[in-house]
């Protein structure tokens, strides 16, 4: 027996073609969906990958190795509890493979007194050649010049050199509790002042040499904290767990070895978005469908004589159902193509111009910068094009069953 | 003459009667349309009620715990208040309270005294917010800590002891009957410290309370920052009932011409408003989205409609039916469709919204500690609003008529000659 | 004699797909108020559009089509429609009632349509032209559940109903049996003497012709003959 050749794809196509404008109607359902469930993901991934990039840079790593109980009290941020001889700690991280930096540093609450007054403020001492990248103190300096390692010098946020009434070539004095609780002190030359963009970083924030804080804080050669990052974040977590075991016993007291991903405030936030997009998604689609339906219904319906036509020409049920399904494939590929297409242009146009959201920002204490961006991807468009058209030949199973139910004579007299 | 008597038109009677029928010619497309809709109209609603009842309930905290409705301070103050200066000070207290007491709209006022300082344990110290408050009457007429103790109680006049914010005691593991140190700078530079008792705990679900802040009396406080009988701020409660914005405006009548300021609780409190409106604009957009479809869903229906019907309405307008009237015919046609999903969405949204609204959502197990935007404790509860409720589903409808417009217009414009002769 | 429709020289011309088809050719016609007239004529000869000009369904490209004493000419959408609504009855060869409502309803239209805003007018007016159609068992029914026959009975009370100047039937009896046409053409001379109401129909059925008291035969769309008749009683 000769194989069955029936142009299916053709002749879905052109059927979709009869009625162009409730075709139309009926994709734009589809486009909708698509472009949604196109830029949705990039908007997030924008907003989280933004988000998490610059808490990974500025704050957590994808690793961070803190002594054991710091985490608890991370709000004091106890110089008691830290990281003695580092540098071999460093050398042991750096070790894995897959690490791409190891960086220590120290964080300490400090009183800084200025041109006669004082407040409290963020000391962080940084490897300041390696932070570029990471933390990126040369990226922040908006006038004068990064501190020289080696020499008293050091960096001020711009807000809180201003608060300070400091500017580039002013003295000011530090003081800070050290390792051992008691009080430290140290006298460095402005040499620059910080813009990072997020108020509360430059509102507080103090940048010395790693050494320089060291000496303030009498803890030479360790730091309060080492953040380790690679090269794919999404193995934090096993390597944690090996630091973790690798590198408790080279610190009396024990390490905390934690990834990113633990960071519970991250991981509920990623939680959630991603249970709230998953509710879109399927109401958004159910949605789609339902046009869908209502539409294939109504052109099977007006064709009940064709199929009976068909039918009698020899067509068989299951070719029926097949041309049906094909139509819905021509309508949900129509819709996922132009939604595709709608959903990255503006993923891509907002990913130029940005989004701006700073008044809002300032509200809630997290560090967003300014303006965030969507991040497009192909891999967005392609799951949202095939979610589209396997939703679209979904709903064309009810009217492909209408349309093979009815038998040729029955279809013929109506 | 009433529209019933008009030639050439169709009264909305025998319009709705039409309407009616003819979606009911087609149950099972007017039922898919009316779950598009209803799906749509369901998150709106409940979207909606959710929106309100989380910003009416941090209102209410920055209200209760924070901000009160308005807070007087001395001229420069309100400029520099993140600093908490204790160099723009109200002195002339009894005077300035009695004046604005006199002003329509205000029932009670108290004063503050906010300071900054820092919390020892002895081992950990970390940098907070004090506030010194009058416990003899007034500070409980216009703020609700009272309300919000978790542990322990609220001072009693004349009590040396501090009020500590749920999150610091967490942060301290600190119980009732602990003491702190508290560590303060006077306006002229000097350090001061004070060992304080724990009396009570304060959780009022608002972060800048519960996670940085501390209460004392005011006597305590003014001992510890070497200060007279001065206050940085007067905060001032509304009466019930009492229209916010005249009441503002009174009050900055009354005291500006004195050298004071005055900051209604929405300005001091802008930057969480714009995160408010933030919020409110992305659930608008996303909502936007299932709105579209809705309405693409819609116009869709009534476009099929007016296909099948095409030769039904050549014959309406053969009888003279003019094109006005086939146009409201299909108009209604869609509004009812969309009346029909948006009763259907109103309805289940009302049984959700009703549980979130006595029940609530547990903010804590959805997000844990971490702080959402909303100073909002424990469990955010969705508003039921009747007539909210109402006005959204009689809005779907007028937007199912919109989107009928294309097709109702379509069928309209169509000659009845051809209209007849149509298959 | 009164006139109840006049065309002078009237044209239509129709452009489809960059085609012009001249449907109408010149045609002169003077319809007599109370005349019984059926339009003969193959199809594509131009008898439904001439119906259509003398309904106001459409107006001519060239002469004149006067209905009363008005012309068409010039004439908005939306005026054409109330002029159909107060002058001009129709009846189709596919009945074209509305479904959805009861044969009641159906015949109640037009004077709704007219502006009789007094319910127990509209009534008595659609009772009694139910009663003169022989369907008054039947007026809650739907349309679908009557037979072609029973239909073009509700479609000829509802052209009635309003005492229009003239009634046009665009083939009344193509789409039902023979028995059954020749009780519609019984039923629609009756109302033509009973009412004098003017009746212009369309047929190819020479059956059905007989009924008329004037023939005119078109071809090619123009008139190819003229002739009065004595119309084909049949008495019960």
């Amino acid at each position: 027996m000769p194989r069955r050749r029936i142009p299916l794809l053709r002749l879905a196509w052109r059927n979709t073609r009869r009625h162009m404008r409730r075709t139309l109607l009926t994709v734009t359902a589809v486009t909708v969906a698509v472009a949604a469930l196109t830029y949705g993901p990039a908007h997030v991934t924008g907003i989280l990958g933004d988000f998490l990039d610059s808490y990974a840079r500025t704050e957590s790593g994808h690793v961070r190795i803190r002594r054991d109980g710091y985490t608890a009290r991370e709000r004091f941020m106890p110089v008691y509890l830290n990281l003695p001889r580092v540098d071999e700690l460093v050398a042991a991280a750096r070790a894995h493979a897959g690490v791409e930096e190891v960086l220590p540093r120290i964080k300490a609450p400090v009183l800084v007194d200025g041109a006669g007054s004082n407040r409290g403020g963020l000391l962080l001492g940084l490897d300041l050649e390696r932070e570029t990248g990471y933390l990126d103190p040369a990226a922040m300096v908006a006038e004068g010049r990064l501190p020289d390692p080696g020499s008293a010098e050091i960096l001020v946020g711009r807000l809180f050199a201003e608060k300070l009434q400091v500017s580039v070539g002013d003295t000011v004095v530090l003081l800070a509790q050290t390792a051992y609780r008691s009080l430290g002190g140290l006298s460095a030359v402005v040499t620059g002042l910080a813009a990072s963009g997020m108020a509360q970083f430059d509102n507080t924030i103090l940048i010395a040499p790693l050494d320089q804080a060291q000496e303030l804080v009498d803890l030479l050669g360790g730091s309060t904290e080492i953040l380790v990052f690679m090269d794919d974040p999404e193995a934090a977590r096993a390597l944690a767990r090996v630091l973790q075991e690798e590198l408790d016993p080279l610190v009396p007291g024990g390490v905390e070895a934690r990834s990113w991903k633990d960071e519970g405030m991250l991981a509920s936030m990623m939680q959630v978005a991603e249970a709230a997009f998953g509710v879109i998604l399927f109401i958004m689609l159910l949605m789609a469908a339902l046009i869908i339906v209502n539409t294939m219904l109504m052109s099977v319906m007006e064709r009940t004589q064709e199929f009976g036509m068909q039918a009698a020409l020899g067509m068989r049920r299951g070719d029926i159902v097949a041309l049906v399904l094909a139509e819905g494939l021509v309508i949900g590929m129509m819709g996922a193509v132009a939604g595709g297409v709608l959903g990255s242009g503006f993923a891509l146009w907002l990913e130029r111009t940005g989004i701006d959201i700073q008044s809002a920002a300032k509200a809630i204490d997290l560090p967003f910068q300014g303006v965030m961006y969507p991040d497009w991807q192909l891999r967005f468009v392609i799951a949202a094009a095939a979610l589209g058209m396997v939703t679209a030949v979904i709903a064309a199973l009810y009217p492909a069953w209408r349309a093979a139910r009815l038998t040729p004579a029955e279809a013929l007299r109506t | 003459m009433t529209p019933e008597t008009l030639p050439g038109r169709l009264g909305w009677l025998a319009t709705l009667r039409l309407a009616w029928r003819n979606l009911r010619r087609n149950k099972r497309r007017t039922w898919i349309t009316a779950v598009t809709v209803s799906l749509a109209v369901l998150l709106l609603q409940l979207s909606i009620a959710v929106m309100i009842g989380v910003e009416r309930q941090s209102y209410d905290n920055l209200i209760n715990y924070q901000t009160a409705h308005a807070k007087l301070y001395a001229a420069g103050y309100f400029e520099n208040r993140e600093e908490l200066p204790l160099d723009y000070t109200l002195t002339d207290l009894e005077a300035l309270q009695a004046s604005v007491q006199q002003v329509s709209g205000v029932a009670a006022t108290t004063p503050r005294l906010a300071f900054q300082a820092s919390l020892s344990d002895g081992v950990d110290q970390v940098a907070c917010f004090g506030t010194g408050i009058q416990l003899a009457g007034s500070d409980t007429e216009v703020f609700r800590i009272p309300q919000a103790i978790v542990a322990g109680e609220y001072l009693r006049p004349g009590e040396e002891g501090m009020l500590l914010g749920s999150g610091l005691a967490e942060l301290f593991d600190a119980e009732v009957g602990d003491w702190l140190t508290v560590l303060t700078k006077t306006r002229d530079g000097a350090y001061e410290a004070l060992d304080l008792p724990i009396v009570g705990i304060v959780g009022t679900g608002n972060p800048v309370i519960d996670r940085n802040t501390f209460l004392v009396s005011l006597e305590t406080a003014r001992y510890m920052l070497d200060l007279q009988e001065e206050a940085t701020e007067v905060a001032v409660r509304f009466s019930l009932g009492a229209r916010e914005m005249a009441t503002l405006r009174a009050l900055v009548e009354r005291v500006e011409q004195l050298g004071y300021e005055v900051k209604g609780w929405r300005e001091a409190e802008a930057d969480f408003l714009a995160f408010a409106a933030m919020k409110r604009l992305g659930s608008v957009a996303m909502l936007s989205i299932f709105v579209v479809l809705a309405l693409v869903g819609v116009t869709n229906t009534v476009l099929m409609a007016a296909f099948e019907r095409t030769r039904e309405v050549g014959m309406l307008m053969a009888m003279g039916l003019r094109g006005g009237g086939v146009r409201k015919l299909f108009l209604t046609e869609g509004a009812l469709a969309g009346l029909l999903g948006g009763a259907v969405g109103s309805l289940l949204a009302l049984v959700l919204i009703a549980y979130l609204a006595s029940v609530g959502i547990n903010i804590t197990a959805l997000y844990g500690e971490m702080d959402i935007g909303y100073p909002v404790k424990d469990r955010m509860y969705a508003a039921l609003e009747p007539l909210t409720l109402v006005v959204v589903w009689l809005a779907t409808g007028l937007a199912a008529a919109a989107a009928s417009l294309y097709p109702a217009a379509r069928a309209s414009r169509r000659p009845p000659v051809e209209a007849l002769r149509h298959a | 004699m009164t006139v109840a429709a006049k065309l002078e020289e009237v044209r239509k011309i129709y452009r489809t797909g960059g085609v012009e088809v001249h449907a109408v050719r010149g045609v002169s016609l003077e319809i007599e108020s109370g005349a019984f007239l059926s339009i003969a004529g193959p199809s594509g000869s131009g008898k439904t559009t001439l119906l259509n000009l003398l309904g106001a369904l459409d107006t001519p490209s060239a002469g004149t089509v006067r209905i009363g004493d008005r012309t068409t000419q010039g004439l908005s959408a939306r005026t054409l429609a109330d002029f159909r609504n107060t002058h001009l009855g129709f009846v189709f060869q596919t009945f074209n009632l509305i479904p959805v409502l009861t044969v009641r309803e159906n015949v109640e239209f037009p004077l709704q349509l007219q502006g009789v805003a007094e319910r127990g007018e509209r009534r008595r007016r659609v009772d009694e032209l139910l009663g003169e159609v022989g369907l008054h068992g039947l007026a809650e029914r739907r349309p679908g559940e009557l037979s072609g026959g029973q239909q073009q009975r509700v479609a000829i009370a509802r052209a009635l109903v309003k005492n229009p100047t003239l009634v046009l039937a665009d083939e009344p009896t193509a789409n039902i049996d023979s028995e059954t046409a020749l009780e519609i053409m019984r039923l629609m001379q009756q109302m033509n003497e009973r009412r004098g109401t003017t009746f212009v129909f369309s047929t190819h059925d020479p059956l059905v012709m007989r009924h008329a008291t004037r023939l005119v035969r078109l071809l090619d769309g123009q008139v190819a003959s003229d002739e009065r008749q004595g119309g084909l009683r049949h008495d019960t």
